[in-house]
């Protein structure tokens, strides 16, 4: 279609709308196609049908961006107007700018899940592995029964890991090859650095027990404290009370200090609220808080 | 592109563009301006230009080049307002989009 017959075309399909608005889209059009000078042809073959165009400005006459569909960067967007062959042009020219791109892409998919597949069952015997290295850990000084468990926990868990990437890289032949390997190769690590490790495991033992006595003392230390502040304080208030009566000024001062006991005892009632209300369910949920962090990070690593 | 431009990105773009010449631009200048930043088809941006001129954010004028009138569009007050809220608005927008793109695991 010549830049003549697309204008002719446009003019003719809005002869009804108001002079105005047909006079000014005639304008731009034309305007436009001339300024284009030679490429005006293709500039008309990309407008698309002049009834395209009509009916896109008839329906923003109308108020219709907000009732029909909307502008795009790839046009106006409305199933009203929508040329029943734009979107087969469309698919068929981006098969043809990458050829097999889709084709590609939906088989890498499948590889991958697949892959996923068999990385998920590594996982899970990584997390039955975990648990075995837990149980060495907990056996403490190193027997050698733990030990090999621990062994088997690391193994477990290099298998899950290579499971993983094995469902990333989506080769699900050659994943198993290098499990394998992996887990020849964690074995042969753990056997090597096993002694360190216990050796580790103990320290770190003992040190989360220390730390675990000394918050317990602290804990019990503060409601001893507070009690008996408390139970004092009130005895020796009394006792100074009833004395005063027959020694006056011993029995003021007797009274004196028990109240400074009993100011004690409350103040120790007020460290205790702040240790038992907030210090302990705050330990207890960082505690929870890491535990289960360090299982999930080892369900992923797995 | 995968992702569309929606009425009100393509009104602020078109905005921006138009806001670069303070004498104003024309319609196939700022077709072919605005197909530099995203692949908008030639026919779509006369409703754009007609909308925000309808709308007082874009005013037009003619002047004679070589032997013809050509239209030329130019921001008004209005559309710079505009222009300005929807600027603010992207920036936002993008900075959250950007960031929770960062934060991704690729």
């Amino acid at each position: 279609m010549s830049k003549e017959e697309f204008l002719d075309r446009l003019e003719y399909l809005l002869s009804d709308l108001p002079e105005e608005e047909t006079e000014d889209a005639l304008d731009y059009y034309r305007g436009y196609l001339e300024e284009a000078g030679d490429a005006a042809e293709e500039a008309v073959r990309e407008f698309g049908s002049p009834e395209r165009i009509a009916s896109i400005i008839r329906s923003e006459l109308q108020g219709g961006f907000k009732s029909g569909g909307e502008l795009t960067d790839t046009g106006y967007a409305d199933e009203r107007f929508r040329d029943p062959n734009c979107m087969l042009a469309r698919r068929e020219e981006e098969a043809e700018r990458q050829p097999g791109g889709a084709g590609t892409f939906d088989y890498g998919n499948r590889e991958g899940a697949s892959g996923v597949d068999s990385g998920g069952t590594g996982g899970f015997a990584g997390s039955g592995g975990g648990t075995g290295g837990f149980a060495g850990v907990a056996g403490g000084t190193g027997g050698s029964a733990g030990g090999s468990g621990g062994a088997a926990g690391d193994s477990g868990v290099a298998a899950g890991g290579n499971g993983g990437n094995g469902g990333n890289a989506g080769r699900p032949g050659a994943n198993t090859a290098t499990k394998v390997l992996w887990i020849i190769l964690a074995a042969a690590v753990a056997i090597a650095v096993l002694p360190a490790l216990l050796g580790l495991a103990g320290g770190a033992f003992g040190i989360v027990v220390g730390v675990l006595a000394v918050l317990l003392v602290f804990f019990l230390l503060t409601a001893i404290l507070t009690i008996v502040f408390l139970a004092a304080g009130a005895a020796v208030t009394a006792a100074g009370i009833a004395a005063a009566f027959s020694d006056p000024v011993s029995g003021v001062m007797c009274a004196g200090a028990g109240l400074v006991l009993l100011a004690l005892g409350l103040v120790g009632v007020a460290l205790s609220v702040l240790v038992y209300g907030k210090l302990m369910p705050w330990l207890f949920r960082g505690a929870l808080d890491g535990v289960s962090g360090m299982l999930h990070g080892r369900r992923r690593t797995a | 592109m995968v992702f569309n431009t929606g009425t009100a990105l393509l009104d602020a773009i078109v905005l921006a563009v138009v806001s670069r010449d303070a004498a104003g631009t024309y319609g196939y200048k700022i077709t072919q301006d605005v197909r530099e930043v995203i692949g908008v088809s030639e026919s779509t941006l006369y409703p754009v230009l007609r909308r925000l001129q309808k709308d007082a954010c874009l005013e037009t004028y003619d002047m004679a080049i070589d032997g013809r009138n050509r239209r030329y569009y130019r921001i008004t007050e209005k559309g710079r307002v505009q222009l300005n809220l929807y600027k603010s608005e992207w920036t936002g927008y993008s900075g959250r989009i950007t960031r929770i793109f960062e934060e991704a695991r690729i």
